[in-house]
């Protein structure tokens, strides 16, 4: 019932077992030994998006001028992505990548609470397929629209070449540069979710687990048991600010550099 | 550009960290090939970074 509710990892005898990265490798669960086979966490991934999806569809599917029930939650939705990020990073262009961003951090959002939802916990965003696949996208979308919008050699102009440097200093600058948006930008995208994930995976794990082996241990260290819950209850919370934050970096930063990819100056 | 907070932080901290990176890795290519060790591996990681601090005055300090 414990483990249902609460992320822990217990050794057979129930006492404390601390977490480690097999945690982010469960086995396959269905379709075993197919190159279909799916894990826990494939089958909450397709689960989330599944959610994701109805519940747009849901609240957009028949469209009042005066919103009421499922498509006011939906309308917030929309707009807190609307206002928070693509306003503020893109300003009038942004109505073009409104769909994309939107789902973005939505999708972003459902594969991060994961972490913190009974009977799943565990972030499916903290398996390193996933910060690479939007990552990878992100970097294709910013990269394809800065092309289109400058044409190749400008784009690549300005990115390489920032504007007043004397020419010879191009040679150490434009490496750097290149580095800089083209390898490092998804590099960190991918890094900055996962390792936000996986970091809090492993203390609610960690504490739970302490918890659990606490409560069964003998003696008077029973009694470290409540700071233990206590802390992992607060990062519990703490998980979800994470969640938020980490959907709303991911896609600020996506609509920033498709702006910067997309603007005359850089 | 238009005058934004925190999300610059990010690519300064970008151009700070592939400044070292990439003159560092050239540096520790020309230890290699030249057969010494620990000559060009500091000189490249010094010569990123006041790289990086120049690219980021440009980009994000002038014309801010």
């Amino acid at each position: 019932m414990l483990t249902a509710l609460m992320p822990m990892a217990t050794d057979d005898d129930g006492g404390f077992k601390a977490p480690t990265v097999g945690e982010f490798f469960p086995g396959e669960l269905i379709f075993v030994g197919t190159p279909f086979a799916m894990t826990r966490i494939n089958l909450m991934g397709l689960l989330m998006a599944g959610v994701v999806c109805v519940f747009f569809v849901m609240a957009f599917a028949k469209p009042k001028l005066v919103p009421s029930g499922v498509q006011n939650l939906g309308e917030m939705a929309v707009d807190l992505v609307q206002k928070n990020v693509i306003d503020e990073a893109l300003g009038e262009k942004g109505k073009k990548y409104a769909p994309y961003l939107i789902s973005m951090f939505w999708l972003l959002f459902a594969f991060n609470i994961t972490g913190i939802l009974p009977t799943m916990h565990l972030a499916i965003s903290s398996v390193i397929a996933i910060p690479v696949m939007f990552a990878v996208i992100a970097w294709l979308v910013f990269n394809i629209q800065g092309v289109r919008a400058l044409g190749f050699f400008h784009y690549m102009k300005a990115n390489l070449f920032p504007p007043g440097i004397p020419w010879p200093i191009y040679l150490l600058v434009t490496p750097i540069e290149f580095v800089s948006t083209f390898l490092l930008r998804p590099l960190t995208l991918t890094i900055r979710l996962l390792a936000n994930m996986m970091a809090g995976h492993l203390l609610l794990v960690l504490f739970f687990s302490a918890t659990s082996a606490l409560l069964l241990a003998d003696g008077f260290v029973k009694i470290f048991a409540i700071p233990s819950f206590i802390m992992g209850f607060a990062f519990t919370l703490f998980e979800i600010l994470i969640a938020v934050l980490q959907a709303y970096i991911f896609t600020l930063l996506t609509a920033v550099y498709i702006d910067s990819a997309t603007s005359e100056e850089h | 550009m238009k005058g934004r907070g925190d999300e610059f932080v990010w690519s300064m901290v970008g151009t700070l960290v592939a400044g070292p990176l990439v003159w560092g890795l050239i540096g520790m290519g020309v230890d290699h090939l030249l057969g010494i060790t620990r000559i060009f591996l500091p000189i490249g990681v010094a010569l990123g970074f006041i790289t990086s601090l120049l690219v980021v005055y440009v980009r994000y300090g002038r014309n801010a």
